[in-house]
C-alpha cells in the first residue's frame, strides 16, 4: 500500500511539480527537496493543507449549508514529508519511546511561529488536561520525545475553511505541529485534541482512511466528551462542534449504504482537477469521515478499550496488517482479550461480520456509478400540516478503476412509497432532484394523510442512471406540525410486512427501557430519562404489543443524543451462495452486496476478472474494472476462468416490493429477490408517472419481450438470448425501457401480487388518460377472429434450443410493429429468428396476404440433427417449410426433423 | 397571330381565369393558436398583461398564468407580444412560427429584457457523430441542428438580473430514432451568446438487444469464413470459436499472453496474442496456410 501511494505521490509530482502532494489515507504526501528549497518544507506543507482543507469546505458547502450550526470546516492532517517520493526518515529530538512514552510539547516563545501567550496556555492547558484520557483512550504515544508547536497561519481568503492543524513527523527539526488560531476555544480544543492523535501514532498510518482517520475521529469525540478535557467549553458547545463535523450516530443508518467507502475518503483527483464552479458540490467527504468516527464509535460503546488495545497491537507489527481482512482478525483478537473470552461480538456479530455491515469500512475501490444517500429530519413548523420534513441528499459519483472520483450531475427523480407500497406524490419541486456537482438534495414534506394520520414508514427510491438506492424513513416520527418537539427515538421495521399482529418496539438501555408502538412500520417517541442521551449499548426488541413476545432482538451500540433504528428483520441480512460456473454466462445477485467489488466476490484479480454490463447510453459495454461494482437488481455478464464458489453477504428488503431503474434503451437487470418471479408480480412506472402493471406498460413503458442468456450446452463461450417468461434469480435478463425518462420496475414479492393488481387497477384510469387508451385497449381486446400465431421451437437432442414466434393479425401492420418483437443474436451460438430488415423473435403479418416468413437458423453444427416443433399459441395452423430439401408440412403440434448441411440456413414458412 | 397560338393564348387566359376564380371559392382554414407568455425573471405571467397579436387578431395573455388563445387563419405565422412593464423599456418579441396549417399550442413562450443566442451541437452519445436535423427548443424558441449536428437559437428571452441563468429553465433536445434529452445553460451568456456546448442523444437503439460481450475482435488476413479457432494458455485450450461468415470472431479473454490457432479444411494458421487490459480491445490477424 505505501509503495503504491508514493508511485502515486511520484506521478503527482511529475505533473505538478515540486511540492506536489498527495492524499494516502488521510496522509498528505508532500514531495520537499531540502537542497533546491532548504527552509521551504514548512511552504509546501502549509500550502498541501490549505488546499485540501480548501477543496474540502467547497466540496462539502452545500452539505454543511444543510446544517444547522453552519460549521466551520476544518480537518487536521499528517503531512509526510518525501524525496523522490520515499518518505524521509524521522529526526527524533529528546530521545526515543522512553519509559514514559510521552509526547512534550514545545513552543517558540518569539518570532512569527509564536502564538499569542493567552493561546499558548489554552493549548498546553488543553494536553495537560485530556493526556491522561487519551492514553486511556487511544493508548500512549507510539514515540515519545519533543514535538514543536508552531503557529500556522491559516487564513483563507474565502473563509469557507479554516486549515486544520497538522502534524509532521518527519521534519528536518524533529516532529512539529504547526496548528492555526482559533478564534473558538473549543474548536481550538477538539482539534488540537484530534492532532496531538496524530502525532501519538507517529508515522504509523493504517492503510485506509476509515481506520486511520475513523479511529482518531472516534477517540477524539470520546476524549472530548469527558468532562474538563477541553478547557473554556461548555459541554453545549462541544456536542455543537462535534455533532457539525464528528458525530453521525443520531442519522448512521441512513448513509450506511455500499459506495460510501472507499481506501482513501478524497480522492486525488479532488485534490489537483479543477473542482466545479458555483459552489455546487456535493458533501460525501464530510459524511465519510464522520461516518468512521461514528462506526468506530460504536465499538468504543461496547469496548472503551479497544482503540488504546487496537493501536498497541497494530504498532508491534504494522506490516502485519494492510488489508482489511488483517485488520479485521486483529479487531477479533483485541475485542476477545477485552471481553475475556473467544467469540465476542459488536452489536451481536463477529468483528469481521459487523465490520461488512459498515459501508463506511468497505476499503476496496468500487468503480462505476456510486449513489449514497443522506437523511436527517427537520423540526416541524408549528400549527401546521407538516407530516415529516426529512432532508434528503443524494451523492452521486463515478468511481474510476485508480480511485478517481467524477462528480456527476443529472435529475434523480424520488419516488415515495406508503407503508402498503402505494406511490404518492408530494410537491412538484419534491418530486426531482436535481443533482450538480455529485450532490442533489431535497426536502420533502410528507404529508399526513398517508398513513391514515398516523406516524407511517416511507420507503423512497431514488433513481439515477439505472442504479437505485432505497431509504426507508419514518414520517411523522420525528416531528409534526401538531406535536413538533422532535422525538429523540425514531425508526422504521422491515421485513415483517406478512405479519399480522400489532407490534412494539421495547427499548432497554442501563437503568430503564421504554415501549413505543409500531403504526405503519414506524414508531418514534421522546426518552425522558436523561440517561438515555449517552453513549451506550441499547438492546431494541421487536414485541407483540399484546402479549409483549419477542418477535426479534438487535443490539445497537449508539451515539450521544438521538436514536434513528432502521430494525430489518434477520432475513434482510442473507449470504448468498452459489457456484458459478466456469463459462459465459448471465448473473445477478438477488440481494444487496455489502461489498460489491466483483473480483473481491469472486476471489479473481482485477485482470482476471471478466465482468460486462451493457451501457445504453454509450452503445457498448463497459467492462470492469470501468464499471461494474455488483448490485441488486442489476444484471451481468461474467466468464470465470474456472468454476468458482461465491459467497456474498448481503443486505435486502425481505418481504417488501424492491426497485429497479432502467435506462432508456437495452438495460441488464436482475430480480432483486430470491423468488422467481413472473411479470404479474412486477409494476411499471416512469419517473412521474402513474404505475402500470407490466402487461399495460407493454410496448408502451417497456418491450413487452425480454430475454435471458441461453448457453450453449457443448461450448461453454457461445450461447442465445431467448425471450424469458420469468425473472429467475441469480439470472441476468435484458429488459428494454422505451421512454425518455427510461423506467422504473418494481418487483414485488409473490404474496404480494394480489396488492400489486388492485393498486394498478386504481391508477388505470390516469395511465389511460396519459398514455394512450386507444392502444392499449386494442391489444387488450386480443387477436382478431382469423387471427393466428404459433410457435415453432428448434431443438437437439444435446440440449440446444432456440424458439421464435410468427402469426396473422389485423392489428399488425406489413412492417415492424408492436406486436413484432425483435431478437437478439449472438456471436457463433445457435440461433434462430425471423428475418425482416432485422432478426426478430417475433413477426406477425397481416392477414390474408399470404406473405412468405423468412427464417434463418444460424450457429447449426454440420452434421447434426434438428427438430422443428409447431405449437399453436392462437388457432390451429398447420405451417409448410421451404429450403429442407423438400417441402415440409407441420401440423399442430406435430414436428419435423432435418439433419444440417451447413452452418446457417434460410427457410420459408407459409400458413396453409 | 396563327390559330395555334390564338389558341394556347385562349387557353391561357382561360386557365389563368378559372384559377381565379377557384382560389375565392376556398375558405382559408380557421386555427386556434395558444400558449402562454411568461416573463423571465420571474417565471410568471407579465403584469400588467401582454399584448399577444397574430395577423390583425390580437389578445391580452391572462394576468395569473400568461395564457392565450388566438383565431386565425392557417397559414405562414408570426407572433408578436408588446409587453409595457411598470419600470423599464416596452419589451416587443416576436416568434416566427412557420407554416402552420393546424391548431397550434406552443406551450410556454418566454419573454424578457434581453435576448441571446444559444449555440451548441447535439451528438450522439454511441458514436460522438453529429446529429443533424435535430429539434432544440428552449423557452420557447426552436432551432434545427446542421449537417455537423451545430444549432445557433437566436433571440432567447434573458436577463442578467436574475440570479439564476435564465430561470433555471432546460432546453430540450428531439430527434427521431432518438431518446429525447434535456439540456441545462452552464452559466451566464458572453457577448450575447452562450454556447451549451455538445449535448449528447442516446439512439433508441436496435430493437435487437445487444450481442454478448468480448474484448478480442479477430480475423484473417484472408477468407477465413468458417474456420475453427481454439485459443490456447500454454497447452490448455481455454475457447473455441468458429468464425463466421466475414472470417471474423470474437473473444472475451482475461489479460495474458495467449496462442490462436486456427484450422479450416487443410489450412492452418497460428498467432500471438496478448491481452493487456481486460477493458479495452485487442485485435488478433491469423493467416492460413
Amino acid at each position: 500500500m505505501i509503495i503504491r501511494n508514493l508511485l502515486r505521490a511520484a506521478t503527482a509530482a511529475l505533473v505538478l511539480g515540486i511540492g506536489a502532494v498527495f492524499a494516502s489515507a488521510a496522509d498528505l504526501y508532500v514531495e520537499w527537496d531540502s537542497s533546491r528549497s532548504p527552509a521551504g518544507y514548512g511552504d509546501v506543507a502549509e500550502a498541501a493543507v490549505r488546499n485540501l482543507n480548501l477543496r474540502m469546505a467547497l466540496l462539502s458547502e452545500q452539505r454543511l449549508s444543510l446544517d444547522p450550526h453552519r460549521a466551520v470546516f476544518s480537518v487536521p492532517t499528517r503531512i509526510i514529508l518525501t524525496k523522490n517520493c520515499v518518505p524521509l526518515p524521522t529526526t527524533r529530538v529528546g530521545g526515543g519511546r522512553s519509559s514514559s512514552g510521552d509526547i512534550v510539547l514545545s513552543f517558540d516563545t518569539s518570532g512569527s511561529r509564536a502564538f499569542p501567550s493567552d493561546y499558548k496556555t489554552q493549548l498546553e492547558s488543553t494536553y495537560a488536561a485530556s493526556k491522561s484520557t487519551m492514553d486511556t483512550v487511544f493508548g500512549p504515544a507510539s514515540v515519545g520525545g519533543s514535538v514543536k508547536v508552531l503557529n500556522y497561519d491559516a487564513d483563507i481568503p474565502a473563509r469557507q475553511a479554516v486549515s486544520g492543524g497538522f502534524y509532521i513527523p518527519n521534519a528536518p527539526g524533529g516532529p512539529e505541529i504547526r496548528f492555526p488560531v482559533y478564534q473558538s476555544a473549543t474548536s481550538a480544543g477538539i482539534n488540537f485534541v484530534h492532532t496531538l492523535l496524530l502525532a501519538y501514532m507517529e508515522t504509523k498510518s493504517y492503510p485506509y482512511d476509515a481506520w486511520n482517520e475513523g479511529l482518531v475521529r472516534a477517540a477524539t469525540m470520546r476524549i472530548a466528551r469527558v468532562p474538563n478535557t477541553i478547557p473554556n467549553s461548555t459541554a453545549g458547545e462541544i456536542e455543537q462542534t462535534l455533532d457539525s463535523l464528528y458525530d453521525s450516530s443520531a442519522v448512521y443508518p441512513w448513509s450506511n449504504y455500499p459506495g460510501l467507502g472507499a481506501p482513501v475518503f478524497i480522492a486525488a483527483n479532488l485534490l489537483s482537477d479543477p473542482l466545479p464552479v458555483g459552489g455546487s458540490t456535493g458533501g460525501i467527504y464530510l459524511l465519510r469521515y464522520k461516518m468512521a468516527g461514528t462506526a468506530w464509535a460504536k465499538v468504543l460503546v461496547e469496548y472503551p478499550g479497544f482503540v488504546a488495545a487496537f493501536n498497541d497491537y497494530y504498532q508491534r507489527a504494522v506490516s502485519s496488517y494492510q488489508s482489511e481482512a488483517g485488520l479485521s482478525g486483529l479487531g477479533q483478537g483485541v475485542i476477545n482479550l477485552l471481553a475475556g473470552h473467544s467469540g465476542a461480538t459488536i452489536e451481536g456479530l463477529s468483528f469481521a461480520d459487523w465490520v461488512q455491515r459498515q459501508s463506511i469500512l468497505d476499503t476496496s475501490v468500487n468503480p462505476g456509478l456510486n449513489l449514497v444517500p443522506e437523511a436527517f429530519p427537520f423540526v416541524a413548523t408549528g400549527a401546521t400540516s407538516d407530516f415529516g420534513v426529512f432532508g434528503i441528499v443524494l451523492n452521486a459519483f463515478k468511481t474510476s478503476p485508480n480511485g478517481d472520483e467524477t462528480l456527476l450531475s443529472g435529475t434523480s427523480f424520488p419516488i415515495y412509497w406508503r407503508k402498503d407500497f402505494t406511490r404518492f406524490f408530494t410537491t412538484a419541486q419534491d418530486d426531482v432532484i436535481s443533482i450538480a456537482g455529485g450532490y442533489g438534495s431535497v426536502v420533502p414534506n410528507f404529508p399526513k394523510d398517508s398513513g391514515n394520520n398516523q406516524i407511517y414508514r416511507t420507503a423512497v427510491d431514488l433513481p439515477y442512471q439505472g442504479k437505485n438506492v432505497r431509504l426507508y424513513l419514518p414520517a411523522g416520527a420525528y416531528s409534526t406540525g401538531a406535536n413538533p418537539a422532535p422525538n429523540n427515538v425514531y425508526g422504521t421495521i422491515v421485513g415483517f410486512d406478512d405479519s399480522t399482529v400489532g407490534m412494539a418496539i421495547k427499548l432497554t438501555w442501563p437503568g430503564g427501557f421504554a415501549t413505543l408502538p409500531v403504526f405503519n412500520g414506524s414508531f418514534g417517541g421522546s426518552i425522558i430519562d436523561p440517561n438515555f442521551a449517552l453513549e451506550q449499548k441499547v438492546t431494541v426488541d421487536l414485541i407483540n404489543a399484546a402479549n409483549s413476545s419477542l418477535i426479534q432482538t438487535m443490539t445497537v451500540n449508539k451515539g450521544r443524543g438521538d436514536l434513528a433504528i432502521d430494525f430489518r428483520s434477520t432475513g434482510s441480512y442473507p449470504t448468498y451462495s452459489t457456484t458459478v460456473t466456469g463459462r459465459m454466462q448471465g448473473i445477478s445477485i438477488p440481494f444487496e452486496p455489502l461489498r460489491p467489488n466483483p473480483a473481491k466476490i469472486f476471489g479473481l484479480n482485477d485482470n482476471q476478472m471478466l465482468l460486462a454490463r451493457w451501457n445504453s447510453f454509450t452503445g457498448r459495454y463497459q467492462f470492469y474494472p470501468d464499471d461494474g461494482e455488483i448490485r441488486q437488481g442489476l444484471g451481468y455478464f461474467v466468464r470465470p476462468p474456472v468454476d468458482t464458489p461465491i459467497s456474498v453477504r448481503s443486505r435486502t428488503s425481505e418481504k417488501t416490493p424492491l426497485a429497479v431503474s432502467l435506462v432508456p434503451g437495452w438495460n441488464m437487470v436482475s430480480v432483486p429477490m430470491n423468488s422467481t418471479l413472473t411479470t404479474t408480480n412486477v409494476l411499471v412506472t416512469t419517473s412521474t408517472q402513474a404505475i402500470s402493471t407490466w402487461a399495460e406498460g407493454a410496448d408502451i413503458l417497456v418491450g413487452s419481450t425480454f430475454y435471458r442468456y441461453n448457453p450453449d450446452p457443448t461450448n461453454t463461450d457461445l450461447g442465445t438470448l431467448v425471450p424469458a417468461t420469468t425473472f429467475v434469480p441469480g439470472q441476468s435478463y435484458y429488459v428494454r425501457a422505451l421512454s425518455n425518462d427510461g423506467a422504473v420496475l418494481i418487483f414485488g414479492p409473490p404474496a404480494s401480487s394480489s396488492l400489486v393488481a388492485s393498486h394498478s387497477a386504481l391508477l388505470m384510469g390516469q395511465k389511460m388518460a396519459n398514455q394512450g387508451t386507444a392502444r392499449i385497449l386494442g391489444r387488450t381486446t386480443g387477436i382478431t377472429p382469423g387471427a393466428w400465431r404459433s410457435k415453432l421451437e428448434i431443438t437437439t437432442t444435446q440440449g440446444h434450443y432456440s424458439v421464435i414466434e410468427l402469426g396473422q393479425s389485423a392489428l399488425a401492420s406489413a412492417g415492424y410493429d408492436q406486436l413484432d418483437q425483435p431478437l437478439p443474436t449472438g456471436p457463433g451460438g445457435f440461433q434462430a429468428s425471423l428475418e425482416m430488415g432485422g432478426a426478430l423473435f417475433r413477426e406477425m403479418k397481416p392477414p390474408l396476404r399470404g406473405d412468405v416468413f423468412t427464417v434463418t437458423l444460424a450457429g447449426l453444427v454440420p452434421g447434426r440433427r434438428y427438430t422443428i416443433l409447431n405449437t399453436p399459441l392462437l388457432g390451429s395452423t398447420t405451417v409448410t417449410i421451404f429450403g429442407l430439401g423438400s417441402v415440409t408440412s407441420i401440423s399442430p403440434y406435430g414436428q419435423t426433423s432435418f439433419v444440417a448441411g451447413q452452418s446457417k440456413v434460410t427457410l420459408q414458412v407459409v400458413n396453409r | 397571330m396563327n390559330k395555334t397560338l390564338l389558341a394556347l393564348v385562349v387557353l391561357f387566359i382561360v386557365v389563368i381565369l378559372g384559377c381565379g376564380g377557384g382560389g375565392g371559392g376556398v375558405a382559408p382554414t380557421a386555427i386556434t393558436v395558444q400558449g402562454n407568455v411568461l416573463w423571465i425573471e420571474t417565471g410568471s405571467a407579465p403584469s400588467p398583461q401582454a399584448t399577444v397579436r397574430i395577423g390583425d387578431q390580437s389578445t391580452l395573455s391572462d394576468a395569473i398564468d400568461g395564457y392565450f388563445t388566438i383565431d386565425t387563419s392557417a397559414g405562414n405565422l408570426q407572433l408578436t407580444v408588446t409587453y409595457s412593464p411598470t419600470s423599464g423599456s416596452p419589451v416587443v418579441r416576436t416568434f416566427d412560427l412557420g407554416p402552420v396549417s393546424a391548431d397550434l399550442d406552443l406551450r410556454d413562450i418566454y419573454i424578457g429584457p434581453e435576448e441571446v443566442t444559444i449555440a451548441g451541437q447535439v451528438l450522439d452519445s454511441t458514436s460522438s457523430a453529429p446529429v443533424p436535423g435535430a429539434t432544440v427548443k428552449m423557452a420557447g424558441r426552436t432551432a434545427l441542428t446542421a449537417s455537423d449536428g451545430r444549432f445557433t437559437m437566436p433571440q432567447v428571452a434573458y436577463s442578467s438580473s436574475t440570479l439564476s441563468v435564465f430561470l433555471g429553465l432546460q432546453g430540450s433536445v428531439e430527434k427521431t430514432g432518438y431518446f429525447s434529452t434535456f439540456f441545462s445553460p452552464p452559466g451566464a451568456p458572453s457577448g450575447g451568446t452562450l454556447n451549451v456546448g455538445s449535448i449528447s442523444l442516446t439512439p433508441t437503439g436496435s430493437i435487437v438487444p445487444p450481442p454478448l460481450p468480448f474484448n478480442v475482435s479477430g480475423s484473417f488476413a484472408s477468407g477465413g469464413a468458417g474456420a475453427s479457432v481454439q485459443v490456447l494458455s500454454g497447452a490448455s485450450v481455454i475457447r473455441t470459436v468458429t468464425a463466421d461468415g466475414l472470417g471474423q470472431f470474437k473473444l472475451w479473454l482475461p489479460t495474458g499472453t495467449y496462442t490462436v490457432n486456427a484450422t479450416l479444411g487443410a489450412l492452418s494458421g497460428s498467432n500471438t496474442l496478448t491481452v493487456s487490459n481486460v477493458n479495452s480491445l485487442t485485435s488478433v490477424q491469423i493467416t492460413l496456410n
